[in-house]
């Protein structure tokens, strides 16, 4: 595992998240935000769209030509979609939490916070 | 004007914050996002439009300094309207500057520093002159700018020169308020409209 690449934010890492699975438009990556992380976080139009500027920067994520329902969806919605880099970067976040949550439960951390 | 529309209107004003680079990219995503969001709320209330005014402005300051940072300031003053935005937050500093000096006399009245003081007459001059100087600074460079740069935006250097304007106001008047204390400074500016000098004259005595 690479751990040579600095942690994701919480909103880059759900944004990232909410793509894995199909593209998807600005709102539809809220609300995927918001459901994804049980509503504890919430991304406004401001937020996002600065996640996702810096996303495409670094290439984990681009633009999608392709539109689920061209006819009933507005033209001038943008998709976006999971580069590799993109996939493989949430591959790492991944890997660096589940070994954080391994290493508390090695010491008998909890979900509350509580030492057994 | 529907709700919505007035709504929409609203939050477009909000996005003239943004850079104008970002917003040619983004805004009108941002724009139908909102759209989205506005739809969901069947009766916005104050904490709808407290959380999106919040998240608008702080995305507008990082992406602002993000672009301070990159050396691209003058992208950011890109069109007309821009400017005129400029315009009014460059005349509001000079008054601006004089009522921060006004509240520090009243933070710093008890300071007292064992420095020469000079005569009251260089006081008025002081304090005539600083604020004249900086507000010509201003009028000239703003006039240079919006005639000679309309279409090309303004430079780094304009808006650089006017943060140093609004400095040298501050420091300039901390300085004073340092130098004779909040009372002189305070009936000195009283009787600044006048430009009575039998009333410096009485500041200085009674003072």
């Amino acid at each position: 595992m690479n751990n040579s690449v600095s942690p994701l934010t919480q909103p880059a890492f759900y944004v990232l998240l909410a793509l894995h699975q199909h593209e998807r438009h600005g709102y539809e990556i809220m609300k995927s935000v918001e459901q994804e992380s049980g509503g504890q976080t919430r991304l406004g139009p401001g937020t996002l769209y600065g996640v996702i500027k810096r996303l495409l920067s670094e290439g984990m994520i681009e633009e999608s030509g392709e539109r689920p329902d061209p006819e009933r969806d507005d033209e001038r919605r943008k998709y976006y979609r999971l580069t590799v880099a993109g996939r493989q970067r949430l591959g790492v976040e991944l890997g660096r939490l589940d070994q954080a949550v391994r290493r508390a439960r090695e010491l008998g951390i909890n979900f509350a916070g509580a030492v057994r | 004007m529907s709700r919505q529309s007035r709504a929409e209107r609203w939050y477009g004003h909000l996005l003239r914050l943004y850079p104008a680079d970002y917003r040619e990219r983004f805004g009108v995503e941002m724009q139908q996002t909102f759209r989205d969001l506005y739809r969901e709320q069947r009766h916005p209330a104050a904490g709808f439009w407290a959380r999106l005014a919040a998240d608008a402005v702080r995305g507008a300051a990082s992406e602002n300094l993000a672009l301070m940072r990159s050396g691209e300031m003058k992208l950011y003053w890109s069109n007309s309207a821009d400017q005129r935005v400029l315009a009014w937050g460059i005349g509001l500093m000079a008054p601006a500057g004089l009522f921060f000096m006004a509240a520090a006399a009243g933070v710093l009245r008890r300071v007292q520093l064992p420095v020469l003081r000079p005569s009251l007459p260089v006081l008025q001059i002081l304090i005539v002159v600083l604020p004249l100087v900086a507000l010509a600074i201003n009028a000239v460079a703003l006039a240079r700018q919006i005639t000679k740069r309309r279409d090309r935006g303004l430079s780094e250097k304009f808006v650089t020169k006017y943060f140093w304007t609004l400095a040298l106001m501050i420091v300039a008047g901390g300085w004073l308020v340092l130098l004779f204390g909040h009372d002189t400074i305070g009936c000195a500016l009283q009787n600044l409209p006048m430009l009575n000098w039998a009333g410096f004259q009485h500041c200085s005595a009674t003072h």
